[in-house]
Formats: structure tokens, sequence, C-alpha cells
């Protein structure tokens, strides 16, 4: 009998769980208030998710606030699920959505469809696919075909969400911290290439003009910055006119130098617009040409390394999926063009960006083996095609949408936004910091391989090592300044192809720091200029074979004026091994200096080659004099007058650095000019 | 150990013994002279006779003494000199006992049992290149005497000559079919030289010629894992340590198995037992580190890499994993620090995580 009994018990108790609760007098007879004031947080929320379209964050706060008073209503819980589906915080659905179900069964005959999200945006896979397979009969009417294919979609990105978790990439993924976020939300990060500079977005009470958008109660988006110091960042200050205005501005790309940004403004639809730069302060955004920016949706973009192209989102007629990524050669004539299917899909793509290498681009999908929402996936353009694009994996990519991803030059860090429960609160921006692949333990062994050896004989460690893929570029960063002064420049940078004879692209150093940044993708002999109007040029050389692997290098570059006696050295003349035969890679230089001789009528020119001390002091003598009458000669075919230029070898004599080391001897190794006349 | 040395004396002894000759001990082939065929005069060769007895007495310096005035009598006496040095061998004097087989040599260049007496004291001495060509000297008098090609061999392994070492084991197997040792020391050349499962076959002909010859099931079980045979590894890792519990080495090296088939936490037991065996087999510290590390367990993988370091200060692959602990536990310029260390000892992996997790210089 007790057994029947506490059966009997357990099944009631189970009725009484899974009873649905109206709100109404007969249920709550002891507290009438309550049941009115309940009664009015569902009536207001309902007002809020019934506008078209639903306002879901204005009817959330209600309907909890009405959940607390009677947990058990079907409806409710549902429309709670609903507005949390619509939210920053999706996975919070979940257990709404299962109550209501659990109340009421039929509350709705898409309720299998709305358990299957809860349980995708939960990761919770398996249970996911079940639920999505259990909503297929309630497809009926005339969107048949487009709920089943979105079920089938669904199915599928719980699978590689499966497949992804499996294989989770080694990540920390923390949040940037208080000097960047704020309690309200703060997302769409970019990045100078060496991390020093962030920009991004956000909704905060200072925003310009202080208003907020009617349509979801939020403020408006303005642009913020914070640089890295050595303490880490500093308080992210607004960007103010002329960046911000009273309206969205919301900030979607940098060049790797940090000069020129794109801002994303809502009018035409939404357009691309440039701001550049000038000493402390962005100058006015200005829109960008109309091969850009057209009637449709242009969202988010990036500039190539050499800032001569972009690669931007559009939602444009005669795409690929609804949103597709194009490229575009900014200042040309050529129409931007579809990257095609191996990036964009039937789905969208958003949120591109393009690594300092300038071959390897980041961007987002709803489509590719997306778990989930957009994920962020990577390509490389490589022999003349995009790689096939490779989901960054779990758990940086998540069921929602994972967009505006950026990645630094030395791939170390990723930085994007997201709503996690440490945030503070609304979205946060999250620094990610590649560990890469598994470093994997290494374990000793010994063993008495020789019966008349006592001692054990070490084996070799058991655990191979593992390749590491590095990213392939060099970051030339610095200062320029006045010699003589020492105040910084807003010197020109020219960046030359020396095997080519081929201006790549032209910088600014910032007028008021005269900070300047190259990205240099490996694969290239490049000549460095640093040119000023009254001073004499600066070359540098950085010869990077194919696949050379990151680095970053700080160059402080000191112009100097043209005056007597002033010594410039030439890094980009190239003589053949133990020749004075000059190299063709060495054309650019000798260009310019032809040049300088033209517009300086005046100038009177000594040449002269150095060595160091290796070999015999006649010999490096005599190669160094042959090697600066190479250079003579050059210019005077090319129309000097003879008579301003003199030339000596002054072999070892003159050393500029150490010859104790490999670096202090290549840098004695040079060819220079002196003035002797102007 | 010693087990192993001396069961080979007697292998050795024995092969003597075949040979005819008086030996008394693996590196002690000291003949007598018998008496009957010598002249009451000479005194030289009693001294001698008693310089024998005397070291089957084990009474060495007192036989030493006794060649000593056997040789005054009768420099050209090519035996004494020989059992002097064997003598001196016995009393560790390495250099000493070398000069006296030189001076035997020269009396009689033709005996290989000279030879193989001055490598054994060569080797003793750290003269190695000599020592294996007197083993080869032997060999080629004697080809038939296993001993003098089975040491030439254990020298070139020792050298990471594995080719030449496994002729030489062969020679001695073809000399002596039952030679235990030369077929382990064989199998260990195969492992060597990547031929795993002809290592496995002879560690297991060791086996049957001498069960109770243990390391042979643990190298057996290494080379069956590197033959991906880790189930038949593990047997013999389970047998030896049915048979045998103290050796920090069998729990270390089945840890190392079980952490190969991804059974970590089993592998922590083993390196938790090889310690309590051995608290200062850097090994099993460093091991258990690595285990650690597949559990997650970070912490405790830094205290145990630690430890290994702490017990050898040139302890590579310890650095290496402490710094991937202390990478996950957030230290990062600690993490730079151990993997640059780790570089720094050979481990030249170090240096590219260093540089691709941003150390500075």
């Amino acid at each position: 009998m007790p057994r029947i009994l506490l059966i009997a018990l357990l099944l009631l108790a189970h009725v009484a769980v899974a009873q649905n609760v109206e709100f109404e007098k007969d249920r709550f007879k002891s507290d009438k208030d309550g049941l009115k004031e309940a009664q009015r947080e569902v009536k207001t929320g309902d007002e809020w998710y019934d506008l078209d379209p639903p306002r879901y964050e204005q009817a959330l706060p209600h309907y909890l606030a009405a959940q607390k008073f009677n947990p058990n209503n079907a409806r409710l819980n549902l429309r709670i699920g609903d507005c949390y589906l619509h939210s920053g915080y999706k996975p919070r659905a979940l257990p709404y959505i299962q109550k209501a179900y659990q109340l009421n069964a039929d509350i709705d005959p898409r309720i299998h469809y709305l358990l299957g999200q809860g349980l995708h945006l939960n990761g919770k896979w398996t249970e996911a696919i079940a639920e999505y397979k259990a909503a297929q009969p309630a497809a009926t009417g005339k969107n048949t075909a487009a709920f089943l294919a979105s079920i089938s979609k669904k199915i599928k990105e719980c699978e590689n969400g499966q497949k992804l978790e499996k294989a989770p990439s080694r990540v920390f993924i923390d949040n940037i911290g208080a000097a960047i976020n704020s309690p309200y939300a703060d997302y769409g990060p970019v990045i100078s290439a060496d991390e020093s500079v962030i920009l991004f977005t956000s909704r905060r009470d200072n925003s310009t003009g202080k208003e907020r958008d009617p349509e979801t109660g939020g403020f408006f988006e303005d642009v913020y910055q914070s640089t890295r110091t050595a303490s880490g960042w500093s308080p992210a200050r607004n960007l103010g006119k002329p960046v911000n205005n009273e309206g969205h501005d919301a900030t979607v790309g940098l060049a790797p130098d940090g000069q020129r940004m794109l801002v994303y403004v809502e009018d035409n639809g939404g357009d691309l617009n440039e701001a550049e730069l000038r000493g402390a302060a962005w100058r006015k955004p200005e829109k960008m040409n109309s091969r850009i920016n057209t009637r449709a949706h242009e969202s988010s973009a990036a500039f190539t390394p050499d800032g001569r192209s972009l690669y931007f989102v559009s939602d444009k007629q005669g795409g690929i999926g609804s949103r597709d990524i194009y490229k575009v050669e900014i200042n040309g004539r050529g129409p931007a063009l579809n990257l095609g299917t191996t990036i964009n899909t039937p789905y969208g793509e958003e949120g591109v960006f393009l690594h300092p290498d300038g071959k390897t681009m980041y961007f987002s999908s709803e489509g590719h083996n997306s778990m989930g929402g957009y994920d962020i996936f990577k390509s490389v353009f490589e022999n003349g095609k995009w790689s096939e694009p490779e989901n960054l994996g779990w758990p940086i990519n998540t069921p929602d949408d994972d967009v505006f991803f950026v990645i630094s030059a030395s791939g170390r860090h990723g930085y994007y936004s997201s709503f996690r429960d440490d945030g503070l609160g609304g979205k946060d921006i999250y620094q990610i910091t590649f560990l890469g692949t598994e470093k994997p333990p290494v374990l000793s062994q010994e063993d008495q391989l020789l019966a008349s050896r006592a001692q054990p004989v070490k084996e070799a460690s058991l655990a191979p090592p593992v390749p590491i893929a590095t990213t392939q570029v060099t970051i030339l960063k610095g200062i320029v300044t006045d010699e003589a002064s020492k105040l910084p420049l807003e010197a020109t940078i020219d960046v030359v192809d020396n095997s080519r004879n081929e201006l790549i692209a032209s910088f600014r150093a910032n007028a008021q720091s005269g900070r300047y940044l190259v990205s240099l993708p490996s694969g290239v002999n490049y000549g460095i200029v640093v040119r000023q109007e009254g001073y004499l040029f600066h070359s540098e050389n950085f010869d990077l074979p194919a696949g050379a692997a990151y680095s970053e290098v700080v160059k402080d570059i000191a112009l100097k004026k043209l005056d007597v006696g002033v010594k410039v050295v030439l890094n980009n003349i190239f003589f053949d091994f133990d020749k004075a035969t000059l190299r063709k890679e060495s054309t650019a230089e000798l260009e310019r200096l032809q040049k300088l001789m033209v517009e300086t009528p005046a100038l009177r020119l000594e040449i002269s080659g150095h060595t160091d001390n290796v070999g015999q002091a006649v010999y490096n003598k005599d190669l160094s004099q042959r090697r600066a009458k190479a250079v003579v000669d050059y210019l005077v075919a090319k129309g000097t007058d003879k008579a301003r230029l003199t030339f000596a070898g002054y072999g070892d004599t003159q050393p500029v650095a150490t010859n104790n080391t490999k670096g202090g001897r290549q840098l004695n190794r040079r060819t220079e000019f002196k003035v002797t006349g102007k | 150990m010693s087990g192993y040395t001396t069961s080979l004396m007697q292998k050795i002894l024995l092969l003597a013994a075949s040979l005819s000759l008086s030996v008394t001990a693996a590196r002690a082939q000291v003949d007598t002279v018998r008496a009957s065929t010598l002249p009451p005069a000479q005194q030289a060769e009693k001294l001698y006779n008693s310089g024998v007895s005397k070291y089957n007495g084990k009474n060495y310096r007192a036989a030493v003494q006794d060649f000593d005035k056997a040789l005054a009598l009768r420099p050209d006496f090519a035996k004494a000199f020989y059992n002097r040095a064997t003598t001196r061998y016995e009393l560790k004097e390495y250099q000493l006992a070398v000069q006296d087989y030189d001076q035997a040599i020269k009396l009689e260049a033709t005996s290989f049992s000279n030879y193989f007496g001055r490598a054994q004291a060569q080797e003793a001495a750290g003269m190695r290149p000599e020592a294996e060509q007197d083993y080869g000297r032997a060999a080629e008098i004697k080809p038939d005497y296993a001993p003098a090609w089975y040491y030439r061999g254990a020298l070139r392994f020792e050298k990471g000559e594995f080719q030449e070492a496994k002729a030489d084991f062969d020679q001695a197997i073809k000399a002596d079919p039952n030679y235990a040792y030369a077929y382990h020391d064989r199998a260990s050349t195969q492992r060597k030289l990547n031929n795993f499962d002809a290592a496995v076959q002879d560690y297991t002909k060791v086996l049957g010629l001498q069960p109770d010859f243990l390391p042979a099931l643990l190298n057996r079980a290494a080379a069956r894992r590197r033959a991906n045979d880790l189930k038949g590894a593990m047997t013999d890792y389970n047998t030896y340590i049915s048979k045998k519990q103290d050796n920090p080495i069998a729990y270390t090296n089945r840890g190392s198995a079980r952490y190969e088939a991804a059974d970590y936490k089993a592998a922590v037991e083993d390196f938790s037992k090889a310690i309590e065996l051995d608290a200062n087999y850097a090994f099993a510290w460093n091991n258990r580190a690595a285990a650690h590390l597949k559990l997650e367990d970070y912490k405790s993988a830094a205290a145990d890499a630690a430890k290994a370091i702490a017990l050898n200060a040139q302890y590579a692959e310890a650095y290496m994993n402490r710094g991937h602990a202390r990478e996950m536990l957030r230290d990062a310029p600690g993490a730079c620090q151990d993997w640059k260390k780790a570089a720094e000892l050979g481990l030249e992996t170090g240096s590219s995580y260093a540089a691709n997790s941003g150390c500075t210089e």
C-alpha cells in the first residue's frame, strides 16, 4: 500500500508542476494586488512584443517581472524565451521554452523548432537535432519548403558544431577590461597592426548628442579610441566631432598604420566613409566612391596593406547570397569584384578583415561549416585563388553570431565582441590569445639496452615536435624626426619593390608624433624611402624572402637637412658578390639619387664605398673605390655633370659599427654619399 | 644490475673453460705452470705458482709481489706478465694492467687472450678506441671466441655505430648460438635501427634462453610500443611488474605506455609509484608533469616539472613541460624563460614556441 501511495503522490506532484497557471483571480485569491501588478506587466510586455517589428528588449523586463509572480504560465514563458532568442543572451531562452512546453505541449505549432533553437544555442547538439527533426511535421502551408530548408540547415549546423567542439581551438578569451568596455554595448573593435591603437563602437551614455535611438532605446553609436600603454589600455575616449555625430557612427576598419579609418554611416541604405588622422585629430569622414557605396547596404570593410584596395561587404543585387564580400581598387576605374563562391555563399557574409600580410582574410559567414548564425572563417589567397575557408572553431565561434573579428599582425591576438557572462554589461570586447596547436608534452624514457652495462640508456623523447605556422609579414615602425631639432616630421614613407623598381605604396608619418608603421608581406626585396621636402632622403632595405616569419622592427629615422658635410647611406644599392657591377635592384635608389641631382642643381657629392674588415685592406680599398665609381658612372651616364661628382674608396677605414658582429659588418659594408657643395 | 654482470662472468668462465684454459674468472684467466715440468732451481716458476695460489685466494697484493719477484728473475716470463696484469685488473690498477699486457703481447704476439685481457683493461681505463681495436685483434686471432665480438659490439653500440655493432653481435651469436647477452644486445641494436619486429624477436629469444633475465621483458615492451603493439607492450610491462616491484624504471616506462594509450590517470598512478620507489628519479617527475598537462591539471604539472628540474638543472624536457604548464597558468614570462632554456639545452622546438608566443629577447 505505501508503495502505491508514493507513486500516486509522485504523479500528483508531476501534474502540479506541469500544470499551466493562468493569470486569473481564482488562482491567486490571496494576492489580488500582486496579480493586478503582474497582469499590468504582461500587458505592457505584450504592447512592446506585438509591435511591428516587435521590441523584444523592451518587452522582456516586463515579462520577467510577471514571471516572478507566476512562473507557470506557458504563454508567458514562451514569450520570454522568444525575447531572449532575439537578444544578445540567446542561450538564456532555453529554460523558458522548455518550461512552456512542459506546461502546455500544444502552446505553439513551432514549439519543437523553438526548443531546437534553444538547445542549439546552448551547444546541446544531439538534443537540438532531435527537436529540429520533431519540428519537421509542423511545416505546412506556403512556406513549407523554406521552413524545411531552414530546419535542414540548422541540423547541419548542429552536426558542424559537434565536430568542431570535439577539436577546440586553443585560445584564451579575455574581457579586454573596464578601460574599454562599459556597462553599455561595446563592439566592432579595429586595431592597428602592432596593437598599439584600438578603435571601437560603443553605445554608452556619453555619446555625441546624448540622445537615445527611438527604435531600440539605446544610445546612438559613437566611435571610441584607446591606446596601449605600459600598464595596459588607456581609458577609452570618444573621438568627438567630426567623426562622431548625433546619429549612429560606427567604426568598421582601420589601416594597419592606424592613420586611416573606415566608418559606417546609416544614410543611403548604409554606406562607408573614410577618415584620416592628421596629427592627433581625425578629419571629417568622407564618403567613399560610388564603386563602393551603392543604394544597397555597405557595412564592413578592410584596407589592403598598401592602402590601395578595399574589401567590403554589400547586399547589393547580383550577389551570391544575402550579403557578399567584394574587392575594389579605391582609386582605380574597374568595378568592385565579387570574391566568388569559394568565399561567398548563398547565405550572408559579414565582417571582413584583411591581415597585414595582405593575403589572409578573416570574415564571418552564415554558410560554409558554420555551427550556427555567423561564424568566423579564415582564407588565404595563394596561387591566384582563395583557399577553402577554415572555421576558427570552438570556443571562438559559438552557435550564435560571431562577427567583426580582427587580428594583430603577429597573429597572436584577435579581437571581437561577444555577450558573455563575465561581461561588464551589454556586448563587450574580448581579446583572443591564440595558443596554436597543442604543444606536446615531452616524456623521458630509459632502458638498460646493453646486457653487460648496468647504466640505462636514455631514449629519444616520445612526442615529436609539431610544426608551427607563423604569419609572414614584417612590421616596420618607428618615429621620423629632424636630426637637428629632434622634432617629429610628417615625412612620406615610400615602399618600393626593388626587383620590379615599382612603388608599392606611400604612407605618411603622423604629423604630430612622427610615428609611422608599414606592413611588409614576405616575398619582396623592399626599399623603404623616407622623404620630406628640404631634407635628404633616407633609405632602408628589407629583403624578405617568401615564407619569412613574422617580425617587428622598430627603426627611428632622423632626416638630415641638405648641408655640406652631411652623409647619407644608400641602403638600396646592391653589387654582385665581390664585384663592382651594379645589380638591377639598385635602379630605384640610383634614380632617386639622379632625381636629387636634377632637383638641386648646385649640389655636389662625393660617392664613397666602404667595406668591413674581412679580407685584405688593399683589396677592400680597391673594391670599394671601383664600386663608388660605378655609381658615379651611372649618374654621369644619366646626364649628371661629371664635375659635380667625385668618388672614393675607403675600404674598412671608416666603420660605422663594430666589425666583431655579423650585423656590425653588414652596416659597415655600404655605399654612401657626402654633400661636398650646395 | 650486478646480477646480470655475474651471469655474464659465468658465461665467460664457461667459454674459457671450454677452450681448456685454466680460468678463475672472466677477467682473470690465470694459468698455473705445472711444477713437475720445471727444473727445481727455477725459482721464478715457484714464485709464479705461489702468485697464482694467492690470486685464487683473492690475496691480490701478495700475488702481485710474487709475480714481481718471478719477473725479476725471469723478465721474458710472458705468463707472469699476463697473470700480474690480470691481478692488477682485480685491484682496479687498469693502467698498470695495460702495461703488463703490453709486455705479454711483446713476448706472445699471437695469444688472443693477451689482446682480450688488454681490451678489458683498456675499456675499464676509459681507453675505448684502443679496447675496440684489441677486441678486434682477439676476434681475428680466435673468431670462435664469442665474447671478443660481443664486447666490441657493445663498444660500437655506445658509439652509435649500430650497423657495425649488429655485425659483431651476429658474429658472437654465430660463435655461440646460446649467447643470451648477444641476442639481447642485438635486439637493442635492431631497436636503434628501427627494426622493431626483429628486436622483439631477439628479445623473445633471450627470454627463451634465460627466462629470469627480466630487463629483456622491459626492453621487449619498449620495442613493441614502437612497433605499435601497445597491447603486447602492456602485457610485458605487467609481467615484469608482477615479478619485480622495486624498479622505478619499470613503473615509469609502463606509465609512459599508458600515457601513449591516452590513459593519463593510470599513467599518473605509475609515475607516482616510481616516485614512491625513488623520490630522486627525475624522469618519473617529468613524465607525471606531462600526464598532468594532458589532464589539464596545470598547477600539478608545473610543480612536478619544477621538482624534476630541481633534481637535474640541465633537464631540457622538464623545462619544456613546465613552460607548457606556465603558459596555461597565464605566466607568460615564466613560460618564455622555460622554453628558451629547453632550447638552450637542445630541444630546439622551444625557440619556436618562444618566438610564436611573443617572448621578448
